[in-house]
């Protein structure tokens, strides 16, 4: 029904225009005076909506030219500051631009547009002629439930309560899913990750969170991951030591899963290699892999069966693999430098070891003997026994084994743990303020901010879940998180499509 | 009861067959300016609503601009 917003009233002009009671000499021009009279009111009524009318242009236009106004003066004082402006004199430091806060817009967005206050005049009045509805919320004291009485025959607020829930069961379904579909790239893409994921280990990490808050699983973190790979390579006694550390503060079951999160990365790394190997040939590292090797078994039963299975069949990318049997010494010490691991989600226990053993802050000095303790390692590491056994085509276990404690052959790692205890303080160890090249620093403070941001983004989004009914009314909220969402879902997207593109689309066909 | 001439009845009856067609002029009249009102109102809108638009990214510019060429210190 369309509602007018003006009438001009009267609208029948001729209508009752003959007085009854009065006897009237003429009624034809009782009629003609009638209408013309009528007429006239008409007319008066139309100059007054005209009036209004104006008056509302009137004061938009002039709202728009003070807008107008205040931006040429803003754009004439950016003018002036951009002319001064000389990169010549003006020394930016590094520093500056790190610490710099990222721009964020302080402009709202506009809701709330057909409210009462927004409604023009001529509709108000219209408005306040119609029938106030009954005053059932005096029947509100009576309602256990605790709802508005008033609700049920009137809800203004029915239609935006519909879509609010609408909107955020859809962003929830969204994060579900992609919690799913992130899960099975990553699983599939340990491969990948080792070699090529250093360059968004933000994503990754956040990633992994967010799978462990969602699935209340253990998630390994990416690094950790890597390192392990790299770990494999050359089991470290520290590194051992440290894990073994790690689990001794979680409690009792330290030791297993101490050694468990281990085994997945080893698994992972064996896989890896095992392609590799066959790629290349190469002996050492067909070596290493035995031992791990037998784990596989164990696992798939239990845990993550499933995708193991499904990861053997993804093609391992083959580039990154041949390289690692030299290159690890090498890529240990920079990718140690690089991003510290996040801090272990709840019971992560390996993941830190590593950064133990070679902290985000170690110079390359470090990071060589590192590579010593590393080769020293892996000849101890060959006297393990083997943790289980596993056909080389092994997939990498899902970070999950973490938590399930599964009783194993004693590993000299666990023997170590006493020795462990000196390190835990370090895997928590974010980078401290090291002397450290600057480049290096650069880097470092940069893939922090990205991480700071997408924090800030996830904060938003609690904020507006944890506001439950401020967001009511929030249309703008909601959506924003509802956009942060999709976006970081096609940022993620996008990253696991740069670093593992093969398992990605496999996981997608 | 005296019945009117039939000429006066006639002229009663033009005069307000005139009364009417005045009337409707002036009906007519109220109408196309109901009508110019009309228009005038919705173009007078769509073209504020169009510079207002461009005001707003105007000014989401100038928000982007001023926070990249301040140190610290505000423009505004």
């Amino acid at each position: 029904m369309p509602l007018p917003k003006r009438c001009v009233e009267p609208v029948h002009v001729s209508r009752g225009t003959v007085p009854e009671r009065l006897d009237v000499p003429s009624e034809l021009e009782a009629v003609t005076n009638g209408t013309l009279a009528n007429t006239v009111r008409q007319l008066s009524s139309l100059s007054k909506h005209a009036e209004d009318m104006f008056g509302e242009l009137t004061r938009e236009a002039t709202s728009l030219a003070e807008r107008t106004n205040v931006l040429q003066a803003r754009i004439d004082r950016l003018a002036i500051k951009v002319t001064q402006l000389d990169s010549g004199v003006e020394e930016v430091s590094l520093q500056d631009i790190q610490m710099r806060k990222a721009f964020r817009s302080s402009r709202t967005f506009q809701q709330q547009l057909f409210s009462r206050t927004t409604m023009p005049s001529a509709m108000l009045a219209t408005y306040a002629r119609c029938d106030r509805p009954p005053p059932l919320e005096r029947l509100n004291e009576f309602r256990d439930d605790g709802r508005d009485a008033r609700k049920f025959y009137t809800d203004p607020d029915y239609f935006f309560e519909l879509w609010r829930r609408e909107m955020l069961q859809d962003t929830e379904r969204i994060q579900h899913d992609r919690g799913k579909k992130v899960r099975q790239p990553r699983s599939g893409g340990a491969d990948g990750r080792g070699t090529r994921r250093v360059r968004v280990p933000h994503s990754t990490r956040d990633r992994q969170k967010a799978e462990v808050v969602t699935r209340g699983e253990h998630i390994m973190a990416p690094n950790q991951l890597r390192r392990y790979n790299i770990e494999q390579y050359r089991p470290d006694p520290l590194y051992q030591t440290t894990t073994m550390t790690d689990g001794g503060y979680r409690a009792p079951q330290s030791r297993p899963a101490s050694s468990q999160p281990a085994r997945p990365n080893s698994i992972e790394i064996e896989n890896q290699q095992n392609r590799t190997p066959r790629l290349t040939g190469n002996g050492h590292v067909m070596g290493e892999e035995s031992p791990y090797g037998p784990i596989e078994p164990i696992y798939g039963g239990s845990i993550a069966g499933t995708p193991r299975r499904a990861r053997p069949s993804i093609p391992p990318p083959a580039p990154p693999a041949p390289l690692q049997p030299d290159t690890p010494p090498h890529h240990t010490p920079t990718r140690s430098a690089l991003p510290p691991p996040p801090p272990p989600p709840e019971g992560t226990s390996s993941p830190p070891v590593l950064n133990g053993a070679s902290p985000p802050h170690r110079t390359a000095l470090d990071a060589h003997l590192d590579q010593m303790h590393a080769v020293i390692g892996m000849m101890s590491s060959e006297d393990l026994p083997p943790r289980a056994p596993t056909p080389p085509p092994a997939p990498p276990a899902p970070p999950p084994p973490e938590d399930e404690h599964r009783p194993r052959p004693p590993s000299p790692a666990s023997l170590l743990r006493g020795a462990s205890a000196l390190k835990p303080p370090r895997p928590a160890a974010d980078p401290a303020p090291d002397p450290r090249s600057d480049l290096l620093k650069a880097i470092r403070e940069g893939i922090k901010l990205r991480k700071v941001e997408k924090r800030c983004e996830e904060n938003t989004g609690k904020y507006d879940t944890l506001r439950g009914v401020p967001a009511l009314h929030d249309v703008a909220s909601i959506l924003a998180r509802r956009v942060a969402v999709e976006q970081s879902d096609t940022s993620s997207g996008n990253d696991t499509d740069s670093d593992d593109s093969d398992q990605w689309t496999d996981s997608r066909a | 009861m005296s019945q009117p001439p039939r000429e006066t009845i006639q002229k009663q009856i033009q005069q307000d067959w005139a009364n009417r067609e005045y009337i409707e002029v002036i009906t007519g009249s109220i109408k196309k300016i109901t009508d110019f009102l009309n228009s005038f109102d919705m173009s007078c809108r769509s073209r504020l609503a169009a510079l207002h638009e461009k005001l707003v990214s105007l000014e989401r510019k100038i928000d982007y601009l001023e926070a990249c060429v301040t140190k610290g210190e505000t423009l505004t």
